[in-house]
């Protein structure tokens, strides 16, 4: 047997008193989209499976104070057909929409998807890119942690779903005169993982022609997903021109060390990671009121 | 005596409610298919890839192979064996024989709900729309063209 019982809790509490009481035995699912073959094949292990996904608190999208707060159980195809986030995060709505397939995102949850931590998951890039952060309960209480803390190696997370679990991902919304953007490099369109992927999040400073406030987060390019300091730094550091972005992405490759895998080889990666981070940019930064060439 | 170690649930299956007694790590699918003997729900890949064990669940469309049955207690499953009855076909059984969508068949029972989820929630789709919606269905042997005239023709009068 996989797993030996299977329980639906209705909160939060009972969750953490369950996984309390079976000591690591238990195991935190939502979508299990991932877990289950993990589970099938030996990769994870458990007695218990605690399923989070009907539990009320943890599902839904709000917007408070200029902040977007996600319920961690909050599926895929929710956050992809929202329009409060096609509004306020559409970087995020871009990401979700291409995850796996229509079944996939039906039943995936983006708190399932930070805490399988894929160095390509898309959810996580565009939550980089929109330095979001997570509350992660157990039952020493409650931290608020920023999600690029959450990742320690490809598909390993500080999150130990037989302890913790994530409740909520908090992030300020897409102000209307900031840029944001997803792109992402695929051999198809739909159930195929990204070769590449990669979110924007900008300011623009039309006095200055400069940029401010750059975000930018690509993945597989590291063993984790992973945001561009060096690029973004060299990105600021001067008034824009199409000439500081050719130099700009002349250096990205020497930032990432992706690995060479069936989607794409190492060496065509670094290539393609100068295309993907200049189509995010531009697209962004049109989108923040840049003009090019006026 | 009863086994422990299971689990009962109760569901509702194309509109007939089931209460089963089941190992706690079996998925939908084996409990459509081997407790319920519904085998219409084909198991291909048993992975999620592929979508060949499609069925609408509390009105999403979802794959069968991924979700465990304890998930699915109290939900309602429609299969497709729910699509038609004796007294006919379903509207999207007969565009797919009319259109000629059917070659080895095994894709068809996914096919068929992923576009029975669609239809339910619009009915006139563009062509774009019925791609996107059946993107989760892998059909080795049509090329997917006829598929697709067979949903687009479905709520249409000619």
């Amino acid at each position: 047997m996989f797993w030996q019982d299977y329980v639906r809790v209705e909160s939060v509490d009972e969750a953490l008193d369950n996984l309390c009481r079976l000591s690591g035995d238990g195991r935190i699912i939502a979508g299990g989209t991932d877990l289950i073959l993990q589970l099938r094949a030996g990769q994870k292990k458990t007695r218990c499976l605690m399923d989070i996904s009907s539990v009320n608190s943890l599902c839904g999208i709000t917007h408070k104070n200029e902040k977007i707060i996600i319920g961690a159980a909050t599926t895929h195809s929710q956050i992809s057909n929202s329009s409060l986030l096609f509004t306020n995060a559409p970087l995020l709505s871009q990401a979700c929409s291409q995850i796996g397939s229509p079944q996939i995102r039906n039943i995936g949850t983006i708190g399932g998807n930070i805490v399988n931590a894929q160095p390509a998951a898309d959810s996580v890039i565009a939550l980089l890119a929109l330095d979001a952060t997570c509350i992660i309960v157990s039952k020493d209480g409650l931290r608020d942690m920023p999600i690029e803390t959450l990742f320690s190696g490809p598909g390993i997370s500080t999150i130990d779903s037989t302890q913790h679990i994530v409740t909520e991902i908090h992030f300020d919304t897409v102000s209307s005169s900031a840029g944001s953007a997803f792109c992402r490099l695929s051999r198809r369109k739909a159930g195929s993982l990204p070769i590449l992927n990669c979110g924007v999040c900008l300011h623009w400073n039309s006095e200055e022609n400069t940029i401010t406030q750059l975000r930018i987060a690509m993945g597989p390019v590291a063993p984790t997903p992973m945001r561009l300091y060096e690029t973004e730094k060299a990105f600021t550091s001067d008034t824009f021109s199409m000439k500081l972005m050719q130099e700009v992405l002349n250096k990205t490759p020497e930032e990432i060390c992706p690995r060479s895998s069936l989607r794409g080889g190492r060496e065509y990666r670094k290539e393609m990671a100068k295309v993907l981070v200049k189509k995010a940019m531009l697209k962004a930064l049109e989108i923040a009121g840049w003009n090019n060439g006026g | 005596m009863a086994d422990r170690s299971k689990k009962t649930i109760s569901v509702t299956v194309n509109g007939a409610e089931h209460t089963l007694t089941i190992p706690p790590d079996r998925v939908l699918l084996d409990m459509l298919r081997e407790d319920l003997g519904l085998t219409g729900t084909k198991r291909g890949c048993g992975n999620g890839e592929c979508g060949a064990c499609s069925v609408i669940m509390d009105g999403i469309l979802v794959n069968s192979c991924l979700v465990p049955a304890m998930k699915a207690n109290g939900s309602e499953i429609l299969t497709v064996e729910g699509l038609g009855d004796e007294g006919g076909l379903h509207p999207i059984q007969e565009a797919f024989l009319e259109k000629g969508a059917v070659q080895c068949g095994f894709c068809t029972p996914g096919m068929l709900l992923a576009a029975k989820n669609l239809l339910d929630q619009n009915p006139h789709p563009s062509i774009e729309e019925i791609k996107k919606a059946i993107s989760g269905n892998l059909c080795r042997c049509t090329g997917y063209t006829k598929i697709i005239e067979a949903i687009e023709s479905v709520n249409r009068a000619d």
